[in-house]
């Protein structure tokens, strides 16, 4: 059994190691993902471009001004006292932002006239348009407390009384303190990348064994069909554990991405989600003809697994029936375990829901693609 | 000239109709993703989940509790008895945030002083765990106790232009189009030259009459057709479903659009000039469209917020000037004198791309 397995297996790995572009593409393409994502993948909003239109060129606007220069939310692209100056810069795109201090804001607000300061944002993107808004709303409450303390000075307005006092709050951030982007998405990368190179590769490899002729080969050789299916997944396998590697350690070296929990659950976990992803592409393989076709339907796949995963896009922010369909993505329980071992150090334990998740999915999965397999086979 | 172009478009045809089921995918799987990332991609946080330990339990704390479940951004999970209950609901992330009273909060506030307080946050998902931490200060600094309000100085009104509602699909759906499109005709072209040298046909072409440049327009010619319907397809699906206003001229975007399939498949032709088999045409046609379309076009992630290199490389990204175009002309209703440049990017890498395909084409069809 095992002399028969092993002499498949290798030529399987001959098959991949003789296509010099695809060596590239496994060796390459996660450390170039890698890099990618880790800076790339970013909802910061900073350097919001902004015109500021000032009407009333006080020391007060200047004041303003300058509160809005000192943040590195907003780029101040332009001051103009003219108000139809705006709608070109926003029609163009070259700005997203507008301040309007209205004439004589100064004057109106020493006279209690509770004059209006205009903020205009480019909604079309909505989310970056929000977290502007907050950032805008942020520096204005803080112009209002300086031109209270301003107006305290001047007038010794606020004479009497005892003044509210407000919450001291101390924000303590645990597990990514410094809100670094990469210690979030590279340990994710890794779930992406073994799924890509093990469904992917399988099904592409499988369907152009069958598409040139050469599965009818194997079919005919003294291997029974459950050992032409080890030797073609086996290899994979072992080049999805090399590529998760790969990640891990450009991760390490490069983004010193700080590992808290244990290397063994990691692999162990990986080991897990292995019978899904492989399952899957032996799926694909079966129901598609041409290699076009099982690209096109592995693709789908995985963008979809990616999607639900909670990668990109926080799952709770997601309408209910997504969150629940989103409870069949297997890649979302390796997302989970990947994040909580690397950032939180998290065991066995509080993983245990995800784990359990992870084993049924990938028997499922792999026993179903494997009938169908053997069934196409014989 | 003209009929050997027409042959091969052609045959280039039969060989998309004798294959429905890519067909049927082509059309059926854009829609499906149009209906998921329309709904999923949203950045915007509800209900973020808060755990409180509360050691005083008093009026103020409930005050100050009542203000963050009142928000539609955050919503009270559940009160905690212990540090240990709250460190084990971060570590399985159960809750995004803890707020924690000490037991001398309403004291300090009868004594007049600044009542103290913590707020531990998961911050492992940075750019959820940022946000929420500038909400939950904002709310906290609303929050006052004692005699004296003050009267407001200056009211802040906030306009919002183009995208009144803040709509998060009006940005993201007319971004999936332009992805789709990209990966769709890149990949399509990217496949049918490396398939030909697979299954040895491109020596039938080698000895055909038919110039490189040629063969390599007819071969084209089909996919722009089909992949210019892909595209209406999508857009008209994207105005009925989602309802994304559309206050520009259609008539520009379907000219404009014509130049973006125009660089997708430039970029398809390379990939299969480099490429001797179809799986290491797909694999590298996904590689070139798939990951830089999403993140480097400005699609979901700000350009401005990334690293001066990537800024760099988004230049030569043909999604990030369709999706300019796009936008523009739905979003912001203008006409061609403001989207001009992002044509005329189009343009140029088309250009470049081509020529060098081309050139390299015509060395492997010499041989």
């Amino acid at each position: 059994m095992k002399a028969r397995l092993l002499p498949l297996i290798k030529k399987e790995f001959i098959q991949i190691f003789r296509t010099k572009p695809m060596l590239g593409f496994i060796f390459v393409m996660p450390i170039l993902q890698t890099l990618l994502m880790g800076y790339a993948v970013t909802t910061e909003v900073i350097h919001v471009p902004l015109v500021i239109c000032d009407q009333d060129r006080s020391a007060d606007s200047r004041h303003f001004i300058q509160q809005i220069e000192q943040t590195e939310y907003f780029d101040i692209i332009e001051i103009t006292p003219e108000y139809e100056k705006i709608a070109p810069y926003f029609d163009n795109g070259d700005a997203n932002a507008a301040v309007v201090i209205p004439p004589h804001f100064s004057r109106d607000v020493r006279e209690f006239q509770t004059p209006t300061l205009q903020t205009i944002i480019n909604g079309s993107n909505s989310n970056t348009a929000l977290v502007a808004i907050g950032y805008l709303q942020g520096i204005v409450a803080k112009f209002g407390q300086h031109l209270q303390s301003e107006l305290v000075n001047e007038m010794q307005y606020y004479g009497s009384g005892q003044p509210p006092v407000t919450i001291q709050a101390e924000d303590r951030v645990w597990y990514n303190p410094n809100f670094v982007n990469a210690y979030f998405m590279v340990p994710a990368i890794i779930g992406i990348i073994l799924a890509f190179s093990t469904m992917i590769l399988t099904a592409i490899n499988i369907v152009r064994e069958r598409e040139v002729g050469t599965l009818e080969q194997l079919m005919v050789s003294p291997l029974k069909s459950h050992q032409i299916m080890i030797g073609k997944l086996v290899p994979f396998a072992l080049l999805g554990f090399v590529e998760i590697s790969i990640v891990m350690v450009a991760g390490k070296i490069y983004f010193n991405i700080p590992m808290r929990g244990s290397y063994w659950l990691l692999f162990f976990t990986s080991f897990l989600m292995l019978p899904t992803t492989l399952g899957l592409g032996l799926f694909v393989s079966t129901v598609t003809k041409t290699q076009q076709q099982s690209m096109f339907l592995a693709w789908f796949f995985l963008v979809f697994i990616i999607l639900m995963s909670g990668f990109f896009f926080p799952i709770e922010n997601m309408p209910q029936w997504l969150q629940y369909l989103s409870l069949l993505d297997p890649l979302r329980y390796y997302t989970d375990c990947l994040r909580g071992i690397f950032l939180k150090g998290a065991g066995l334990q509080p993983l245990l829901p995800q784990i359990i998740a992870l084993g049924v999915y990938g028997v499922a999965i792999i026993s179903f693609a494997g009938a169908r397999f053997q069934k196409r086979l014989v | 000239m003209i009929r050997g172009i027409l042959t091969l478009a052609g045959k280039e045809l039969k060989h998309i109709r004798r294959d429905p089921r890519s067909l049927a995918l082509l059309f059926l799987l854009p829609l499906i993703m149009m209906v998921l990332y329309g709904y999923a991609i949203n950045m915007d946080i509800k209900d973020a989940k808060l755990g409180v330990l509360d050691s005083d339990n008093s009026w103020a704390t409930r005050q100050v509790i009542s203000h963050f479940d009142g928000s539609e951004f955050f919503r009270i999970y559940k009160h905690y008895s212990s540090r240990d209950a709250v460190t084990e609901a971060l570590q399985s992330g159960a809750v995004k945030a803890v707020l924690i009273f000490p037991a001398d909060f309403t004291e300090d506030i009868g004594r007049g002083i600044s009542p103290k307080m913590q707020v531990l946050l998961d911050g492992s998902d940075s750019n959820t765990g940022k946000i929420i931490q500038t909400s939950i200060q904002q709310i906290l600094s609303q929050i006052s106790f004692g005699p004296n309000t003050q009267p407001m100085l200056f009211n802040m009104e906030a306009r919002v232009w183009y995208n009144q509602e803040l709509e998060g699909a009006n940005f993201i759906v007319p971004g999936l189009v332009a992805v789709f499109l990209m990966m769709i005709a890149a990949l399509l072209t990217s496949i049918t030259i490396a398939r030909e040298k697979e299954t040895g046909t491109i020596t039938q072409l080698q000895l055909s009459p038919a110039t490189p440049a040629q063969i390599i327009i007819g071969k084209v010619l089909p996919y722009i057709v089909l992949a210019f319907f892909v595209g209406l397809f999508m857009l008209l699906f994207a105005l009925v479903y989602y309802q994304i206003p559309f206050h520009g001229s259609p008539l520009l975007l379907a000219g404009l659009s014509v130049a973006y399939l125009f660089a997708s498949l430039s970029i398809g032709l390379l990939v299969s000039t480099i490429a001797k088999t179809q799986q290491v045409a797909m694999a590298g046609g996904l590689f070139a469209t798939l990951l830089p379309s999403i993140i480097l076009s400005g699609f979901i992630f700000p350009l401005r917020s990334m690293p001066t290199v990537l800024q760099w490389i988004s230049t030569i990204i043909p999604a990030k000037y369709f999706l300019e175009i796009l936008r523009a002309i739905m979003l912001r209703g203008v006409g061609f004198t403001y989207v001009w440049k992002p044509f005329v990017a189009l343009i140029v890498f088309t250009i470049i791309v081509m020529t060098i395909s081309t050139l390299r084409f015509r060395r492997q069809l010499r041989r």
